[in-house]
C-alpha cells in the first residue's frame, strides 16, 4: 500500500513538473495575438506613449501596449520582462552597456523602414551588417532659465556685478557671481532661492550623479572617448570643479542643503514653473512638467538654456551637454509576425501624419529621422538648444553613458546627499567615487567581453 | 472511509500539488540552481560553482551590513510588536464600552499596502525631524532604524492583537474565576494562567513578526529606500539591489536570496521548536 503511494506521488509530481512545461510553452505562443508590446523608458512621457498606443489601435486596429518602468529602473524592469511571457517587442537601450548586455535580443533592423529614415550612420549601432539599433531621442542638458526674472535682474539698479545678459554666464565665475547676487536680492526678485532643490532624494539624483558627471568625465577624457566602448579609469580629475557647481546649488537653492535629501525631480521642477526659482538644472525633457504643472508662472517663451560651467579652462566655448540618449531595438525572441508588426508600427509613428504631429506634440522628442523634418515644436527648449549650437558652442558629447554602473551612481549620489547634509567630507566623496569606479569598472567591463 | 480517501486522495491533492510546484517548487529549485550560475536571464545561465557565495560572505559593506540592520530591526520589531499588540489584546477583551470599535481601528493599519503606508510615514516623519532637529529621514540611519520600527509597529499590532484576542478570549472561565476565589492577584492570574493558556498564540505571532520582519522589503523601499548610503537597507532590498543594479551580478544577487531563505528558515523552526516547548496542552 504505502509503495503505491509513493509511486502515486512520484507520478504525480512528474505530471506536475510535465504540465508546468506545458503551460509556459503555450503562454509564450498565445502572449501574440496581435499585440505590440513597448517597453517605456521616459516616465515623464507616460501617459503622451498611451496615447501614441491608442491612436494607433484606432487607425489600424492593431492592440499596442506601452508598459513604463520607474525612473532608474529600466534594466530592472526590462530584465524581469525579458523572462516573462510579456516580452516587450520594442525595448529602448540608453548606452553601451546596454547595448552590450542585451545584444542577444536585437533584431537585425537595416531592412526596415525606419532605418531608411536615418541619413546618418552616427545614429545607428551596427555589429558588421546588422542594423542593432536606431538612436530616436536626441536630447540637451543644462541649466534652465527663466529669462524674465533674469531680466529683471540685469536691469536692477542694485545689481553689483557687470553682467548684462544671459550671454555672459558661459564662465563658472560670471555664472557665480551673478547667482550670488542674485542671492542677495532674492526679495527684489521676487524668488525664493536661485537655484531649485537640488533634489538628492534617492532615486531623483540622477540630474547630479549622472547628468552633471558628464562634464569632469568629458574633461578628463576628452570628446574622442567611445561612448558605447568600454568604461576608461577614472581619477575624478576634476572633482573640484564638479564640486564648484554642486556648491553653487546648494548654497543659492530655495531649500537648506540639509533638507534636500526629501526633494524629488518633481519638486523642483514645480518650484522652476511656479517661478519660485531663476534657474534649475536639467534637459528639454523637463518641458513637459514645466508646461504642465498647475499654476504655471513662467511663460513659454521666457524658457531657455544656458550651458553649465564649472570653472574650466576653455568652457566658454563650450554649449549644452548633448546626447543620443535612447536607441530603439525590437526583441528578437518575439514571434516573427510581431517583430514585422513592431517595425510597421516604429514606421507609422515617425513617418505618418498622426504619428509624426504625436511624435512632435505629444511625446515633444526631437528624432534624427528625415521623415520628421520640418515638425514643429512647441518645446521651447529645442529652439533654445539650436541657438546655442548655433552660435557656434561645441556640445558635450554623452559621456555619462561611460559611467560604469547603476550601483555606482547610487552609491555616488547618496555620498552627494551626505556631503550635502554635511555629513561626509568632499574629499570622502571624491575617494569614494574613485574607489567604487575602480571596482565596478572591472565587473562591468568584464560582462561585456 | 479510508477507503474512499485513498481513492480520490489524488483527485483532492493534484491541484494544489500543481499550484506548489509551479509557484514555489520549480522556482525554488531553479533558483537554487542559478545561484551557482552566472547569468542575464534565466535562459542564458553559466556554471561558476561556489564563487558567488564567495563574493556574497566578503561583501561586508552590502550582505553582511544588511543582515546586521535586519536583526536588529527584527529583534526589535518581534518584541514591540507583540509586547504592545498583547497589552491591547488585554485591554480589549476587557468588556470595555466601544472595544468593538477599536478593536476595528487598530486592525484598519493591516489593511493598508506598506509601499503607500512608507510614502504616508515618510512625509509625517519628515515633518516631525525636519521642525524638531532641522533634519530629514535620510540624514541618519538612525532615524531611518526607528522609522521602520514605528512603521512596522503601526501596521502590525492590530493583527497580531486579533490572534491574541482569540487567545485570551478562549481563557476557560472556571479557571479564573477558581483563581480570583482562590485570591490571586491580577497579576499572578496573568502570569500563571493567562500567559501559559495563550501560549499557543504567541507561538504564531512570533513566527509571523519574526519571519516578517526578515522578509520586510516595501516598508523599507518606500520609508527609507536604504538612505543614507544603504546603512538602513534590509535584507530583501540588498537582494534587489544586487540583482538588478549592477552589470552581471544577478547570481550574486541569487546566492543572496537562497542564504536568505535558508537563514530565515532555521530561525523560525528555532523559534517555533523554543516557543512550541513552553505550550501547554
Amino acid at each position: 500500500m504505502k509503495k503505491r503511494t509513493i509511486s502515486l506521488l512520484l507520478t504525480m509530481a512528474m505530471a506536475a513538473t510535465t504540465m508546468a512545461g506545458c503551460i509556459t510553452v503555450n503562454a509564450e505562443e498565445a502572449s501574440f495575438d496581435g499585440t505590440i508590446r513597448w517597453l517605456n523608458y521616459k516616465p515623464e512621457v507616460a501617459d503622451q506613449m498611451n496615447d501614441v498606443a491608442a491612436a494607433y489601435t484606432a487607425e489600424t486596429g492593431i492592440d499596442v501596449k506601452v508598459e513604463t518602468a520607474a525612473s532608474g529602473q529600466y534594466e530592472a524592469t526590462l530584465t524581469a520582462r525579458m523572462d516573462s511571457s510579456e516580452a516587450p517587442s520594442i525595448f529602448i537601450i540608453d548606452g553601451g552597456n546596454m547595448l552590450t548586455t542585451w545584444k542577444d535580443y536585437m533584431a537585425d533592423l537595416s531592412g526596415t523602414e525606419l532605418y531608411s529614415y536615418v541619413d546618418n550612420e552616427a545614429y545607428v549601432k551596427k555589429d558588421g551588417d546588422k542594423v542593432e539599433c536606431i538612436c530616436y531621442v536626441l536630447e540637451h542638458w543644462g541649466i534652465i532659465v527663466n529669462k524674465a526674472i533674469m531680466e529683471k535682474y540685469f536691469t536692477s539698479e542694485n545689481k553689483s556685478t557687470e553682467y548684462t545678459s544671459l550671454d555672459d554666464l558661459y564662465t563658472f565665475d560670471a555664472l557665480k557671481a551673478v547667482v550670488e547676487d542674485m542671492t542677495s536680492m532674492k526679495e527684489e526678485l521676487g524668488i525664493e532661492g536661485v537655484f531649485g532643490s537640488t533634489s538628492l532624494k534617492a532615486g531623483d539624483d540622477w540630474r547630479y550623479q549622472t547628468h552633471l558627471m558628464n562634464l569632469p568625465t568629458y574633461w578628463e577624457w576628452g570628446a574622442d572617448v567611445d561612448t558605447f566602448g568600454t568604461i576608461p579609469e577614472f581619477t575624478f580629475e576634476y572633482a573640484e570643479n564638479f564640486k564648484n557647481i554642486l556648491d553653487l546649488y546648494l548654497n543659492n537653492s530655495v531649500i537648506e542643503p540639509k533638507l534636500v535629501g526629501t526633494k524629488t525631480v518633481d519638486d523642483s521642477m514645480a518650484e522652476f514653473a511656479l517661478g519660485k526659482c531663476a534657474m534649475i538644472q536639467n534637459g528639454d525633457w523637463a518641458w513637459s512638467t514645466i508646461a504642465n504643472t498647475e499654476g504655471k508662472a513662467v511663460a513659454d517663451e521666457d524658457v531657455c538654456f544656458i550651458p553649465i560651467t564649472t570653472g574650466v579652462e576653455g568652457e566658454e566655448n563650450m554649449g549644452l551637454s548633448a546626447a543620443t540618449t535612447l536607441w530603439l531595438c525590437v526583441n528578437n525572441q518575439v514571434s516573427e509576425e510581431e517583430q514585422a508588426a513592431a517595425e510597421d508600427f516604429l514606421a507609422w509613428l515617425f513617418s505618418s501624419e498622426t504619428g509624426k504631429k504625436l511624435v512632435s506634440e505629444e511625446l515633444q522628442l526631437v528624432t534624427p529621422f528625415t521623415s520628421m523634418a520640418g515638425a514643429v515644436y512647441t518645446n521651447a527648449l529645442f529652439a533654445s538648444a539650436s541657438e546655442i549650437e548655433a552660435a557656434g558652442k561645441t556640445s558635450y558629447p554623452p559621456i555619462c553613458n561611460l559611467l560604469p554602473s547603476q550601483t555606482w551612481k547610487d552609491n555616488f549620489g547618496a555620498n552627494l546627499l551626505m556631503y550635502a547634509q554635511g555629513q561626509m567630507e568632499w574629499d570622502d566623496v571624491v575617494s569614494a567615487a574613485v574607489d567604487e569606479w575602480a571596482v565596478e569598472r572591472e565587473y562591468t567591463n568584464a560582462a561585456k567581453e | 472511509m479510508q477507503k474512499i480517501y485513498k481513492k480520490y486522495f489524488a483527485v483532492f491533492t493534484f491541484p494544489t500539488l500543481i499550484a506548489y510546484a509551479i509557484s514555489f517548487a520549480i522556482p525554488f529549485f531553479m533558483g537554487l540552481y542559478l545561484s551557482f550560475c552566472k547569468f542575464k536571464t534565466i535562459s542564458n545561465a553559466e556554471w561558476v560553482g561556489l564563487s558567488n557565495y564567495q563574493f556574497v560572505f566578503n561583501d561586508s559593506a552590502g550582505f553582511l551590513s544588511a543582515l546586521w540592520f535586519t536583526v536588529k530591526v527584527a529583534v526589535v520589531g518581534v518584541i514591540t510588536t507583540n509586547v504592545f499588540a498583547f497589552a491591547l489584546a488585554l485591554l480589549l477583551t476587557k468588556g470595555l464600552k466601544g472595544t468593538g470599535v477599536f478593536r476595528t481601528v487598530f486592525f484598519m493599519p493591516n489593511l493598508i499596502g506598506g509601499i503607500i503606508l512608507g510614502y504616508i510615514w515618510q512625509l509625517l516623519l519628515n515633518g516631525i525631524l525636519i521642525n524638531l532637529v532641522g533634519a530629514d529621514l535620510t540624514f541618519n540611519a538612525t532615524y531611518g532604524y526607528w522609522g521602520i520600527i514605528l512603521l512596522y509597529n503601526w501596521q502590525k499590532i492590530g493583527y497580531l492583537m486579533i490572534i491574541y484576542i482569540a487567545g485570551i478570549q478562549s481563557v476557560p472561565a472556571d479557571m479564573l474565576e477558581a483563581a480570583m476565589i482562590d485570591g490571586a492577584t491580577y497579576w499572578q492570574t496573568l502570569r500563571k494562567i493567562i500567559l501559559p493558556m495563550v501560549m499557543s498564540s504567541i507561538t504564531i505571532c512570533t513566527f509571523l513578526s519574526l519571519t516578517d520582519c526578515f522578509k520586510m522589503y516595501d516598508q523599507n523601499l518606500a520609508l527609507t529606500g536604504g538612505a543614507p548610503a544603504n546603512q538602513t537597507a534590509m535584507l530583501a532590498l540588498d537582494i534587489t539591489n544586487t540583482y538588478y543594479n549592477r552589470v552581471g551580478f544577478a547570481g550574486i544577487g541569487q546566492a543572496k536570496a537562497v542564504i536568505f531563505t535558508l537563514l530565515v528558515f532555521v530561525i523560525a523552526l528555532i523559534q517555533l521548536r523554543i516557543t512550541r516547548s513552553k505550550e501547554v496542552e
